[in-house]
């Protein structure tokens, strides 16, 4: 592997900063290593090589110039095909949108932008970010490359495997019940899911409103500071962006964890969750203990109701945004006698299995009679999830649980019970349900040398505390995240 | 909570998704799995707590009233599959009389 | 507003009269849909000017357009119109 490949964010910045490389450099290394592993991955929708090249040499002509350059400067990035790009195809994964081109950029790809960060590509995802495989592609679905039998997870499974591919050094994805966490945890990788409105969401491609947030997804914690430092900030076009500064992660990011209360979520700890996961999880959160940290159990009583409730309130949401594609202003179109009929053929062409399922569920229990016992029902659990957290932090500053029940799994094993596929995210939908910020961090690999993600969570608005406590321990257990073994992507692309 | 064919296809028809037989009937059994799954919420949470739209509730967020530019005339039905002199082109709505 | 029929303005007619006793068994509650324009600047949700007259689709943007990944932001000036209307 190329050693500009193999570099953290930090370390290429380092680099370019001393002009011992260049920006084009660093992004030729990026797209040539993308041109070897993409074939076996399928991480990416579309590549930007050309934009991608003519950012890095403006960059690199400004460096020379001895002007400003921005805070990513230089560093490759994969951006989920989810978040819109002014005249750069961007199709959610959908049939939908296969060809849409959006007249406008998102907040957070004009912030990556102004940050000087270098979009190598627009990245696989499930279908509107339905799903936990990245199996509901409308394409193609994208590859482990610790296995590339099995899932990176999802929906954020192309973000994450271009990162775990070390095809860039950073990656965002978005995270509505555990869309960066998840595959971050079955590919070995940081994925952040920040405090709810602290990422604007102007230009994210809406899946359930009160839930999606743009998260990062990188190989080492300060780089995942480095790129959410980027991207977060206060936004007058999204009515739900929190008006406060941009967090400061770096201060405290080597404070260690002496002193922190660190809580061990007794429901996410039973059963549902593989051997291999609980030793390692268990193992990492003991190292926490050793580190000075005071390790102690909690409950949240009703997170185990946290499914069902986000299984009608991600729906109900979902049924809402989705209803603008009718054929008309932009997207496919399949002709038909009436208007009515040219919009019901659109959306039966335009839709896979899973989303065709969520707008179908979310339609019903906001329908005429239900609403009450579905959609305003989950919003009282909700209610009772956020409440349980509260009880919980007046006594931890963050709390710990495995990310994922299971490491990954093989392609096509639970395509065909979507309930099943739901579960894979018990453990993180509550933090969407809250709002709150919670990360996964890669922390050893089970007895099929898989990776096992432990998860972080912290109050709103808690990301400093967060990042410390992850930093601490990616410092102790100084965790190799490159694929390596049977099957894995190492064994086809050196 | 089991679901007919027929409350499929009222649901499909609020949706606006034109559904196959083979999808209907494969939607019914899906769906009936997955409301019996969510119908756990109604086992917690009595009428007096309050629902929570938001995590984070924040109260009157307005945008000033000052005009910003809008798209150049062109760009507005650049992404339409159908467009004409610059209108979005749909089947006839009003029958001829 | 409740209506009363008033026998004075009726047809003189049996049938019609059988009509009128029938219908008087009825409340009439009649509703009025005000629609007003107010004077704000620019549109409920998006920036785009208020302006009439032009080409079709030159104020539009792709919030009032409803593309995909744009989201609203409700226009202070109309609120407070509003609430002056009560
Ligand atoms: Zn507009």
């Amino acid at each position: 592997m190329h050693p500009l490949v193999a570099a953290d964010a930090v370390g290429l910045q380092r680099l370019l900063k001393a002009r011992e490389v260049s920006a084009t450099e660093i992004t030729q290394a990026h797209l040539d290593r993308i041109a070897d592993t993409d074939p076996h991955v399928s991480a990416f929708i579309r590549t930007l090589d050309q934009a991608a090249l003519d950012h890095a040499r403006d960059i690199d002509r400004r460096l020379s110039a001895g002007q400003e350059v921005g805070a990513l400067a230089g560093l490759p990035l994969a951006l989920k095909d989810i978040l819109c790009t002014k005249g750069v195809e961007t199709t959610c994964a959908s049939r939908v949108l296969q060809h849409y081109r959006p007249p406008y950029d998102a907040t957070v790809v004009r912030k990556l932008r102004q940050a000087d960060a270098i979009v190598v590509g627009k990245a696989n995802m499930d279908e509107f970010a339905m799903g936990s495989s990245c199996e509901n592609s409308a394409f193609f679905p994208t590859r482990n490359p610790w296995d590339l039998e099995r899932v990176p997870g999802g929906s954020s499974g192309g973000s994450v495997a271009a990162v775990a591919a070390n095809d860039a050094p950073l990656g965002i994805g978005t995270d509505t019940g555990g869309s960066v966490r998840q595959p971050a945890a079955l590919c070995g990788v940081i994925g952040v899911k920040p405090t709810y409105g602290l990422v604007s969401r102007f230009g994210l491609i809406a899946f359930a409103s009160s839930l999606d947030q743009v998260g990062p997804i990188a190989r080492a914690v300060p780089d995942a500071a480095l790129l959410l430092e980027a991207i977060a900030g206060h936004d007058p076009r999204d009515a739900t962006s929190i008006p406060t500064d941009v967090p400061d992660l770096h201060t405290t990011l080597e404070a260690g964890v002496e002193g922190l209360r660190v809580g061990v979520v007794s429901e996410f700890m039973g059963a549902g969750m593989s051997d291999g996961v609980r030793s390692v999880v268990t193992a990492a959160i003991d190292r926490l203990g050793a580190l000075g940290a005071e390790v102690v159990d909690v409950s949240l009583p009703h997170a185990g109701y946290g499914v069902s409730a986000y299984y009608l309130i991600a729906p109900s949401e979902c049924s809402s945004n989705l209803s603008r594609y009718d054929g008309v202003r932009y997207g496919l179109r399949v002709d038909g006698e009436t208007t009515e009929q040219m919009m019901a053929s659109t959306r039966d062409a335009g839709f896979g299995p899973e989303v065709k399922r969520r707008i179908m569920i979310g339609t019903y229990a906001l329908s005429a009679g239900y609403y009450d016992a579905y959609y305003a029902q989950a919003q009282r659990v909700r209610t009772l999830i956020i409440r349980d957290y509260e009880a919980a932090y007046a006594g931890c500053d963050v709390l710990a649980s495995p990310t994922s029940p299971t490491t990954a799994f093989k392609l096509g094993e639970r395509a065909a019970d979507p309930l099943s596929m739901y579960l894979s995210d018990v453990y993180t939908i509550p933090s969407n349900l809250a709002g709150a910020p919670a990360l996964s961090l890669p922390v050893g690999l089970d007895d099929d040398g898989l990776p096992v993600g432990l998860q972080l969570m912290a109050p709103v608005l808690g990301e400093p505390v967060l990042f410390r406590a992850a930093r601490a321990l990616e410092r102790e257990l100084a965790i190799d995240s490159t694929p390596r073994g049977n099957g894995s992507l190492a064994q086809v692309a050196a | 909570m089991s679901l007919t064919t027929d409350d499929v296809r009222h649901v499909a028809r609020l949706a606006r998704i034109a559904l196959s037989d083979q999808e209907v009937e494969a939607l019914r059994g899906e769906l009936s799995d997955i409301l019996a799954y969510a119908d756990k919420v109604g086992e917690v949470a009595a009428a007096d707590v309050p629902p929570t739209s938001h995590a984070y509730p924040l109260r009157n967020v307005y945008r000033d009233d000052t005009p910003q530019p809008s798209l150049p005339a062109d760009e507005a039905t650049a992404t339409a599959p159908q467009a004409e002199q610059g209108r979005f082109r749909v089947p006839r709505i009003v029958e001829e009389p | 507003m409740s209506v009363t029929p008033d026998a004075s303005r009726q047809p003189a007619t049996a049938a019609r009269d059988s009509g009128v006793e029938q219908a008087s068994r009825f409340e009439a509650v009649i509703g009025l849909e005000v629609h007003v324009e107010l004077n704000t600047a620019t549109k409920m949700f998006c920036g785009c000017a208020i302006d009439f007259g032009g080409a079709p689709n030159v104020r539009t943007c792709p919030v009032c357009l409803g593309q995909p990944g744009s989201l609203p932001m409700i226009n202070a000036k109309a609120v407070e119109s509003a609430i002056r209307l009560g």
